[in-house]
This record gives structure tokens, sequence and C-alpha cells, in this order.
């Protein structure tokens, strides 16, 4: 009743403000959006305040508190109807993402990881073959949908625009609302804006919902827009944050600013002086001036207490920060005019007080407790976890690695975000643990991959990224996050019973960066690439590129693309024979391209996609995948279009362990309580597993193949 | 059961048919389209497969042979038979040359232009997965048009273990024939 109580308040202050606008909002109530409005570039804004979201939900609850005798029986009805012998009647499936068996292994053997270890003795430790690419979204797609690519449609994090020749995000897409009021200079949107999966196939826990197997799926990488099925779930990688993009920090700072960051951040000024300073945090664009580039911000206040501490201030928030601390999760509204606002969440960590003032700010993130974007299903269940442990990291990619690579942040700062988002993730886990009493249970943890992706580089002695650093000042960082997994695993296996299925798998494995390799460099100097007259090199995103004179290019990690008359808007290569001899000829000469300062082969395989995808989606694929060799990976400057000068060079970042390579090299982890018959398990036969495993039917168009997996105590 | 060739106009179903039928396949075809230049070995099609949406049963005339049922088409087959899908994929520049050329070669012009096709087949094989996804009770064997082209022994096995049947592979082999790769330029 509050929340329809002030529900009514503030339509009365509306009511009061100006006859027009009470007949504007009238017309956006008629477009209840519930938490599907959408705050970000381009894309509108929440047009609706979060009253709704609570108004909704309060609704929600009652709904199915009434319901639910007749949903329960519903699903012990759908139950009988499986068919097949139900072999398990709980499974957990534990994630971690970008865990590597050769690593397992060795720690193993090291006796580091005694759970680990229980489960290779026990049951089960073979390498899961992943995908091609073997990059994370495509990977944890193939796992949930039990298909190739070519029928989930996603090759990569980014897609390209035949026309523009620009990247978008392939996983999802947010359009702005249809209909838009244009009055003086404000632009009203209404009507909803939209957000389109463009992930397709469908995951296994919707057939096992269907049949009445309740499921628990947390963090699961491609889950956004969350869809609809008889469970629960919280979306994963490809969250975007609050300005639409897969995470900008912010570094405020009293510093002169010189320069842009290369990828991930923005400068912003602190002003002031030493009584007291102020400085923003950019927000989404400003909804009223769609099209404009004006950026919404929320103020915020320093003062400086003493040498190590400073009071920080923004709307009704006031706290204290020490050097080298982080603030907890702070609300931040965006206040645009006509009550229109978007509200997010954010930590602060105070970088410095004297000489200078700089403070980092972490990209903020769509609040779970009030989501201006669908993030879970039900629309509740982020809610619900938001009101039982606080606020937690709702990002896709919540661990700021673009910040280390900046050196924004430092080792220690990265690693606490690290293991405060995990802590995060693990209470939501063993939460859902403890409810999924039976059915499935899934979650995903990334602080695998982000860790080893930021201090590969301390595991090699010549890593150039850390060239200099002696062995006895280098962390243990890897061997102490497998350790923390280990540990995990433990907990796990204490909670659960021999009639529970555990899979604990990775999507991929891990190997050095040390070696970038600029592709659209090799495809200039061979002739396949052309530049506009007077140029050697181009800016970022084929600019200054002459397609009417190209013939191939590559974006993103690994795929290489023909610039193909009828396809790209200023493709040149004829479709059918000439491509394919096109295709031949550079799979020709880039399998085993060396690199002539290490005589290694920077590239070890080349993969037509025409044989490697089959599906609807194949035309959306890259016409080859590169597989890098062990030691390199498509360059910085290449993954964003760029073309430059040299083809090798030494990758000098944190960033400086990957595994965007030759997927042969890359497989990743299966291990389990039980006993698994396929010799050579791959990812995308999880699915088919899990189905056949709680008796239900394989769908026809599925790739995989179930295992035989050694009864335990069933049912 | 009932074997079913699907795919986009001009992806290669009618080599696919042709493969089937020398592997040793009753086809069921009416020779109402004939051979030209756009398809030297014919067509194979089955005109009443174009009534499938009006009268779903006629697909039981296919019982026991391959059919020809081009994907626009492929969503009004109906349920409770034992089906099995082919369906030959080809990339959608060489869909939409090779349709150019035949269009080229008799005299008509195609107004529409290839964005707009290329978005429209897209979604047209969006909607094709995800009812083929629904429709559990259809096994389906994807196969790329190139790849028959280029490894037409691992394609012909595949679809004879797809199929469950005894083929003569080595004669499906020798159906294929590179040279009627047709929109190569010079």
């Amino acid at each position: 009743m509050k929340f329809v109580s002030g529900y009514c308040s503030a339509w009365r202050r509306f009511s009061k403000a100006a006859p027009i606008f009470v007949f504007i909002v009238a017309l956006i109530v008629l477009f209840p959006a519930r938490s599907e409005a959408y705050a970000g570039p381009g894309a509108g804004f929440a047009v609706l305040s979060s009253f709704w979201t609570l108004f909704v939900a309060f609704l929600y609850s009652l709904y199915a508190f009434f319901t639910w005798p007749f949903r329960h029986l519903l699903r012990l009805f759908r139950r009988r109807k499986k068919f097949g012998k139900q072999q398990i009647k709980r499974a957990v499936i534990v994630g971690f993402d970008g865990m590597d068996p050769e690593l397992a292994e060795r720690f193993i053997n090291e006796g580091k990881l005694p759970n680990l270890a229980k489960l290779r003795e026990h049951g089960t430790f073979k390498k899961l073959r992943t995908t091609f690419p073997p990059i994370s979204p495509v990977a944890w797609s193939t796992f949930m949908t039990g298909v190739n690519p070519g029928k989930h449609n996603i090759y990569d994090f980014l897609g390209r625009d035949l026309n523009s020749y620009l990247p978008f995000l392939s996983s999802a897409e947010i359009r702005g609302p249809k209909r838009i009021l244009k009055i003086g200079r404000y632009v009203i949107p209404l009507g909803k804006p939209t957000v389109k999966g463009m992930r397709h196939g469908t995951p296994f826990w919707h057939w096992l919902g269907k049949a009445g197997i309740f499921c628990s799926v947390i963090r699961v990488p491609v889950t956004f827009p969350p869809e609809k099925f008889d469970g629960v779930l919280l979306s994963g990688m490809c969250v975007p944050d609050l300005k639409g993009s897969q995470g900008t920090f912010c570094l405020c700072t009293t510093r002169k600013i010189g320069g842009k960051f290369r990828e991930g951040g923005v400068h912003v000024p602190i002003a002031g002086n030493g009584a007291g300073w102020h400085s923003y945090i950019p927000g989404p664009e400003d909804p009223l001036q769609s099209g404009s580039g004006a950026e919404l911000r929320a103020e915020f206040k320093i003062k400086t207490e003493g040498e190590n501490q400073a009071r920080i201030s923004l709307d009704s928030e006031s706290f204290n920060l020490k050097v080298g601390e982080y603030s907890g999760w702070i609300p931040v509204k965006f206040k645009a005019g006509l009550g229109f606002s978007a509200r997010g969440i954010c930590r602060f960590y105070l970088k410095e007080i004297s000489p200078e003032v700089e403070v980092y700010i972490t990209p903020v993130n769509i609040d779970p407790g009030r989501p201006d974007l669908p993030i879970s299903h039900p629309v509740t269940y982020s809610i619900y976890l938001a009101k039982l442990f606080g606020p937690y990291a709702t990002l896709g990619l919540a661990e700021d690695t673009w910040a280390l690579n900046e050196r924004v942040l430092d080792d220690q700062a990265f690693l606490d975000q690290c293991y405060s988002n995990h802590e995060d993730r693990e209470r939501m886990f063993f939460d859902a643990l403890e409810k999924t009493r039976d059915g499935l249970c899934a979650c995903v943890f990334d602080t695998t991959d982000r860790v080893q992706h930021m201090f590969w580089r301390y595991l090699e002695e010549d890593h150039p990224a850390a060239r200099g650093v002696p062995k006895e000042q280098r962390p243990n960082v890897i061997e102490d996050l497998y350790s923390r997994m280990d540990t995990l695993i433990g907990r796990v296996t204490e909670q659960i019973d021999d009639a529970t299925l555990l899979l604990v798998i990775s999507d991929h494995g891990f190997k050095s960066f040390a070696r970038g390799v600029n592709l659209n460099a090799w495809l200039h100097q061979n002739g396949y690439l052309a530049l506009r007259p007077g140029k050697t090199e181009s800016g970022d995103w084929f600019e200054d590129v002459d397609w009417s004179r190209t013939r191939a290019y590559t974006m993103g990690l690994n795929g290489l693309y023909l610039n193909i008359k009828g396809r790209e808007r200023e493709g040149v290569v004829s479709p059918g024979a000439e491509a394919e001899a096109l295709k031949d000829e550079l799979h020709r000469k880039l399998d085993g391209l060396v690199d002539p300062d290490s005589g290694r082969a920077g590239i070890t395989g080349v993969f037509d996609c025409d044989s490697t995808y089959a599906g609807p989606y194949v035309d959306n694929a890259p016409d080859l995948i590169i597989g890098y060799g062990d030691g390199f990976r498509a360059s910085w400057d290449s993954v964003m279009g760029k073309v430059t000068g040299q083809i090798f060079e030494d990758n000098v970042k944190a960033w400086s362990g990957d595994h965007c390579v030759d997927p042969r090299l890359v497989p990743g982890v299966l291990f389990s309580n039980y006993k698994i018959g396929e010799e050579n398990p791959a990812i995308v036969d999880v699915a088919p597993t899990m189905l056949k495993l709680f008796g239900l039917g394989i769908p026809a168009h599925i790739d995989g193949k179930p295992w035989t997996v050694a009864a335990g105590a069933a049912q | 059961m009932i074997t079913i060739v699907s795919g986009l106009p001009r992806s290669g179903t009618s080599l696919m048919m042709q493969m089937l039928g020398a592997g040793g396949m009753t086809l069921l075809t009416d020779f109402e389209r004939k051979a030209d230049e756009d398809n030297p070995r014919g067509y194979c099609e089955w005109e009443p497969a174009k009534l499938l949406p009006k009268q779903p049963g006629r697909i039981d005339e296919a019982e026991g042979k391959a059919v020809k049922v081009i994907s626009q088409l492929l969503m009004s087959i109906p349920p409770g038979r034992d089906y099995k899908v082919i369906f030959v994929e080809r990339p959608l520049p060489e869909v939409l040359a090779s349709q150019d050329e035949m269009l080229r070669r008799r005299g008509t012009a195609d107004s529409v232009s290839h964005d707009v096709m290329t978005r429209a087949f897209k979604k047209h094989l969006s909607e094709v997965a995800t009812w083929l996804e629904k429709r559990t009770d259809v096994p389906i064997c994807r196969v790329g048009y190139r790849r028959v082209l280029n490894d037409p022994v691992s394609i012909s096995e595949e679809v004879r273990s797809f199929l469950g049947i005894e083929l003569d592979v080595s004669a499906m082999v020798r159906e294929v024939d590179p040279s009627l790769y047709r929109n190569r330029r010079p």
C-alpha cells in the first residue's frame, strides 16, 4: 500500500506542475514499462519512476502467492509427462570461467587443490573441448543451447555492421522508443525502449522448466536480456552499465588531463581547492536531448580530512574513505527534466588526496534493487538478492580490467574488486543451492577468467609485461586463485549428497599473451587491405581504409572477413569461386605464420567457417577463424580495426594471459563427482547430457552428444 | 520415412536430390520443370509441394522417397510422420548472385536490392530454425553447399549415416560436378 500511496503522491505533484505535462505523463503511463525501461545512450530512458518497479513487484508477489498451489500441481503433472528414465534428481553446475586443465592438474599434483583432487580420484577429471573460437560468449552460448555457433549466432563479443564496417555488441540490441514527442528543444520518449537478445537457440533449462524441473541459473554469460522460463535467472556477461557500454570507469582527478584512455574509461576533472573539491560522475545520455550527445551528470563533493582520508557526498549519501579503500555500493541518481531519472550504483576508490586528489569510480551498474533494465527472471529475483545481501555488481564484465590495463588501479586494488564481487557471487550461489533441493542449480564465476587475464605475466619468467620484476616479488596470484576456487568446491561438496550430480566446468583454458599479432597490418603489407593514398597507418575502426581496394580485413578477436560484393557495402570480392580462391590463398599464407623475433608460429591454425559451422546463422560468421599460437593473440590495435606498420609486437599490458587462440590449445576443465564415460567430451555436450539425465528427450537440432554418466543414488 | 531436401531457392537442393537419386533413393518428382541452363541436370521438383500449405496431407505421397520442399514450404509439413530433413545451406551472397544470374538469363531484372533480400532471407531462415527447434520430431542434417562440392565423400557418408539407409556413396559422389558452380567469375 505504501507503494500505491507513494505513486499517487507523485501523480499529484505532476498534476500541479502543468496540465500539458499531465497529458504527456498520462500517455507514458499507458505504456507501463515495468523494469524494461532502459537508460542508455540513444536508447531512451527510464520513463516511469521506480514506484512502478516496486508496485509491479508487489503485484507479482501477490500473484505468485495465490497461484502457488495451482502452479505446483501443474509442475507435478508436467513431471509425470516426461519420458525416459530420470537418472538424477538434482544437478549442480559450477562454472569457473577460464579454469585451465594444465594449471589445475599441476596444482592438484602439488597438493594445493584437495577438493578437486578428490573429484579427480573418485569421479572425473578430463579436458573439455571448447568452441571455435574459444571466447566466453561463444562457448557459454554453446554450453546452454547444445548447438554450434551457426545455430546460436554468437561468434565473438562483437559483430560488424556490413554497411559501416563498425562493430556492434553481438549478444543484445538496444533500441530507443519508436515514438517521440518534440517540444522545443526537448525530445520526450513516448514508449518503451526495447532490448532484444541476439543469441538464438533454447537454453536447456527452458526444456527442464517446461517439464516441471526447477532451475536456478546465476550469471551464466549471454543471458541478457533474461528470457522467461520456469525457474529463476540472474543475467551475466554482456549486461551493460548505465551508459549502455560494457563498462566505462571514471577517473576524477585534479591532475591535468593529457589524452584519452585507450579503452574503457574517461577522465573527469576535479575542481576546487583545499577547502573543498567537486566533480561529477558521467551518466547516460540525456533522453530529453536525445542525439545531441549531452550526458547526464551526478555531482559529488570531496572534503579532505587529514592526510589519509576524505569525506565524499552526493545526493543524500555521505561517507568517509581512506586512501586505498573502496566504498560500498553507493546509489547514484541521474536527473533529467520532467521527472525523468535513471538510477544506478557504483563504488568509489580513493587513490590519492595529496598532493593531488584522485578518485576512481567503477562503471555505474544497474541497481539490482530497482533495475531500470531487466537483469533477472522473474524481475523480482535481482531485487530479492539485493534485499537479502545488499547491492551487488550487475555489470556483465564487473571486474574492471580496463582500469588495471590503463594503470588507473594497481594490482591490489583490482584484486580487491575481483574478490569482493566473487564473495557476493558465492553468497548468491549458496543461497540458490540451499533453495534448489531438486532440479538444477548453475552458477558461473568470472573471477578465474579476469584474474588469469591480468596476472598471467607473473607465471612466466620473461613475459614482456613483467620483465624486471624479480621472482621473489611476483605474487602467487593465480595459485591463490585456484586455491580459493578449490575451497569453494569443498563447501559445495559438503552441502550435496551422493544423489546430486556435480559438474565443475570451464568454457576454455588459458595461455600466455606475450606477443600481439596485427593481422590488419599483415593484410596491408601483403596487398589484401589498402589505405587511402598517402596513409601508412589507419585510425581505429578502419579509419582511412580504402574499401574499394580492400579484399580482406579483421576485426574482433579471431575473425577474418572477406570484403564480399553484395554482402559488405563496399565489397569487391565476388562470392563463389573468387571468394573461395581468396580464402584458400589466405589460409595457406597465414597458417603457420612465423614471428621473426621468436621464430615461433604466431598462427597455428586457420579454420574455414564453411566447414566449422552449420546452421541458419552461418552468414553472420567470419569467413576464417584465426587460431593464434601459444603466447600469441590478436594485438590490441588489430582488435579495434587499426592498421599499423608492425605485425608482431610485445604485449606489455597487465592483460597478459588470454584464450582467444587456436581452440585446440585451450580446452576447459570437466570435473565431476560421477564417472563420465565420454573420452573426449565437449562443452556442446553438456546440454543434451542434462536433458538425458533428467529423463527428457533430446531435441533433434542439438549438436552435442549426451555422455554416459555412472549412475549415482538417483531419485 | 519421408526424406525431405530443403533450403533456399538456388542453395543446392537440386544437387542433393540428384545425389540421393544416384545413391539409390526413389525421388518424388514430376519433371514438370525441365532442365535448363540454370540447372542442366534438372530441378527434381514435385509441383504438388506448392500445395502443402492447403493440403498438408499430400506429403504422404513421399513415404519411402525423397522429395524437395523448399524452405518457405517446410513449415507446412504436418506432424505425425517419420521425417528426416536434409537442409542445404549456401552463403547468401552466392544465393543472391545465382538468382541474379538466373533472372538475367531469363531477361528479367530483380528490382529488390540485395540488402533487402539478405535481411528477408536471414529473417526467414531464423523463423525456420525456430520452428525446427520446436519440432522435436523432425531430425535435421544441415549440409553446406560448398562442402558438398569440396568434400562430396564426407558429405555423402554423413547423409547416408543420417538417413540410416544403404546408399551408394560412390554414385552420389560422381553426381557432384564442380564445373556446375554457377556463379563463378572468369
